[in-house]
């Protein structure tokens, strides 16, 4: 019984614990975007693929361990366009017209993203 | 007592009169000998009419000769297409636009020539879906050089500018260096604009579009007068008829300007009505008013807000492999509105009763917006005066948020065994898909079976989108790859068995009927 109640508090205390980074920016439309669904500004299409935890660069050169999302951008014009992007947060990525910065990327399974677009 | 004796006096009258109605037909009234020698259709009715000797001999002389009449119609036009394999080089543009349907009707009715049609249209469908995705193969060329394809070199060119795309995160300064190079001596657009040509070789509709002018883009959906909310000018307790409306359409309550006497809309999901999300209304056509059948799917499902991948999915597979199905299950009201057919799975406690209930849920064409877009479900493609096309998918999302209760109900995934099962009425199978063989997955194409499949949650490959629900688009038996179909409406993947068997978790099929 001890044991049941033990995994069960860890159970708990594990599924309050979501990883979570965030880089605060300014400007923009705030888009908030789930693992595995599409956000829309305008003309673009944002997809969120996927969110691990790993090793990236900052923007000043420094190795890190945290969270990154596979994003995809989409514009359906003639010819379309398509383009992968890994990011983390505090990062810029740019396509088109578009401009979308990553203020935070929340959780791995079933994760969140905060984007600001424009 | 004496009603009853009545009744079934009468019921085994009408019985016994019909049977020799049906002997009498076959008899008397000129029937048409099975497999008489003079016709020369009867494998078609085999193969695509399920039609045998006992059925045909039931049948009336005048539908016998109808049905005759039918497939003489059909083969003829599969004869068409069968002639096509004649010409020099093969048109592969014209040979897509057969589709897999008119395939199947050449090969029931030319057998080798049409087998070898069949084949053709197979292999260049998943040629398209991965010039589309960027993943042409060496084998893919090769093919089309050795068949003699009217597409062989521009293809050849998509193959030279995939080999430079580079991969996720993955931009080279080199990569970069050689990609600029490319594109500024301008094979780059060419090339693109052939992707776009094979992913919307379908759409008329959406060609005009864009032929029109540049400046019009999906985020001008809503400046378009089709689209626009009468404002009302009145003022009743400080708030005008048109903001008291848009209140209420945040609520998920029916609109005021429709008298009350639309349908309820099913309510928007909690995140969406604090992002600013509302219903308004959107004039379109369900499908393409160029009037072309195929590809209904790519052009009506591209997945939005809601993590819905599995319905979608489920849609998209069922749509095509039989486009018609879905049609048939969505009916325009003369009131504007739309009635939807679901099956309703009996609760697991229930003994008694059919496994599946139709349930027909009636929505209009108010859907959830913010800033002009549709927020969820989208589609692509517009008619020759500005309207919508192809809205059966965002009808269709609609329709199943209401028949689960809101659109939060469908937001948060689901399994795709249910819902094709609640699409059809038909119990759908679930497999692993690490034992699953790409055999096996065209063993149940070429049946008709609708089939999608479920990713694990952190997929190695780097194409694949965890935790996601797909559809099979195609599989290639000359590279043994399958491609799958993205809800999303972009970011397909081709993958080898292998890699399949490696990112997927679990294959489902449906019958349909």
């Amino acid at each position: 019984m001890k044991d049941i109640l033990l995994s069960a508090l860890i159970l708990v205390g594990l599924g309050g614990c979501v990883p979570v980074e965030k880089v605060p920016g300014s400007g923009g439309e705030l888009i908030q975007i789930k693992q595995s669904t599409v956000g829309t500004f305008q003309g673009l299409k944002i997809g969120v693929a996927n969110i691990i935890e790993a090793e990236y660069v900052t923007e000043a050169g420094v190795k890190k361990k945290g969270l990154i999302a596979a994003l995809t951008l989409f514009i359906d014009g003639n010819p379309p366009q398509e383009k992968d992007f890994q990011v983390h947060a505090g990062q810029k990525i740019a396509m088109d017209k578009y401009s979308v910065y990553v203020e935070e990327i929340r959780g791995t399974t079933k994760g969140l993203v905060t984007l600001r677009v424009q | 007592m004496l009603k009853k004796i009545l009744y079934v006096l009468a019921l085994a009258l009408s019985v016994s009169s019909a049977r020799s109605a049906g002997l009498a037909a076959q008899d008397d009234a000129g029937g048409i000998q099975w497999r008489a020698p003079s016709y020369a259709t009867w494998d078609y009715l085999e193969q695509r009419q399920q039609m045998d000797e006992t059925s045909w001999r039931a049948l009336p002389a005048d539908e016998q000769k109808t049905m005759l009449d039918q497939a003489k119609q059909a083969c003829a036009e599969a004869g068409k297409a069968v002639k096509l394999l004649s010409a020099s080089p093969l048109d592969g543009d014209r040979l897509l636009e057969i589709g897999q349907e008119d395939a199947a009707d050449a090969k029931a009715c030319f057998k080798q020539e049409g087998k070898r049609l069949d084949e053709v249209v197979r292999t260049l469908n998943g040629i398209k879906a991965r010039a589309e995705s960027g993943t042409l193969t060496e084998n893919d060329i090769n093919w089309l050089e050795e068949n003699n394809v009217s597409w062989a070199e521009k293809y050849k060119e998509t193959y030279k500018y995939q080999a430079l795309k580079p991969k996720i995160g993955e931009h080279t300064a080199k990569q970069q260096q050689q990609l600029d190079k490319f594109n500024a001596e301008g094979t780059g657009k060419k090339l693109s604009g052939i992707t776009n040509d094979a992913k919307h070789g379908d759409s008329e509709g959406l060609d005009k579009f864009y032929d029109g002018g540049a400046s019009k883009k999906d985020g001008d959906d809503l400046s378009a007068p089709h689209l626009s909310l009468k404002a009302g000018g009145m003022k009743t307790g400080g708030k005008t008829p048109e903001e008291q409306k848009q209140e209420l359409m945040q609520k998920g309550a029916p609109p005021p300007a429709l008298g009350g006497k639309a349908p309820d809309n099913p309510a928007l999901n909690k995140a969406s009505v604090k992002d600013g999300v509302t219903y308004q209304k959107i004039d379109g056509n369900l499908y393409s008013s160029s009037g072309k059948t195929g590809d209904i799917y790519t052009m009506a499902i591209n997945q939005g807000q809601l993590g819905d991948c599995y319905f979608l999915s489920s849609a998209a597979s069922i749509a095509k492999k039989d486009p018609d199905y879905i049609k048939d299950s969505i009916h325009e009201n003369k009131d504007g509105t739309y009635s939807v057919d679901f099956y309703r799975e009996k609760p697991w406690w229930k003994l008694w009763g059919p496994d599946y209930t139709k349930e027909t849920v009636t929505v209009d064409n108010q859907f959830p917006v913010k800033d002009g877009s549709p927020e969820y479900n989208n589609s692509k493609g517009y008619s020759d005066t500005g309207k919508k096309d192809n809205m059966w998918g965002m009808v269709y999302e609609k329709a199943y948020a209401k028949f689960q209760g809101s659109y939060g109900a469908i937001a948060e995934g689901g399994w795709p065994s249910a819902a094709m099962a609640e699409i059809t009425g038909k119990p759908s199978t679930t497999s692993p898909a690490s034992s699953t063989s790409l055999d096996k997955i065209t063993d149940w194409e070429k049946k008709g079976y609708a089939v999608t499949v479920g990713s694990i949650e952190k997929p190695s490959n780097a194409g694949v989108v965890g935790g996601h629900a797909y559809y099979i688009q195609s599989v290639d038996p000359v590279t043994k790859t399958v491609t799958l179909g993205n809800p999303w409406g972009f970011k397909n993947v081709t993958l080898t068995e292998a890699e399949f068997q490696a990112n997927y978790s679990e294959v489902y099929v449906n019958p349909i009927h």
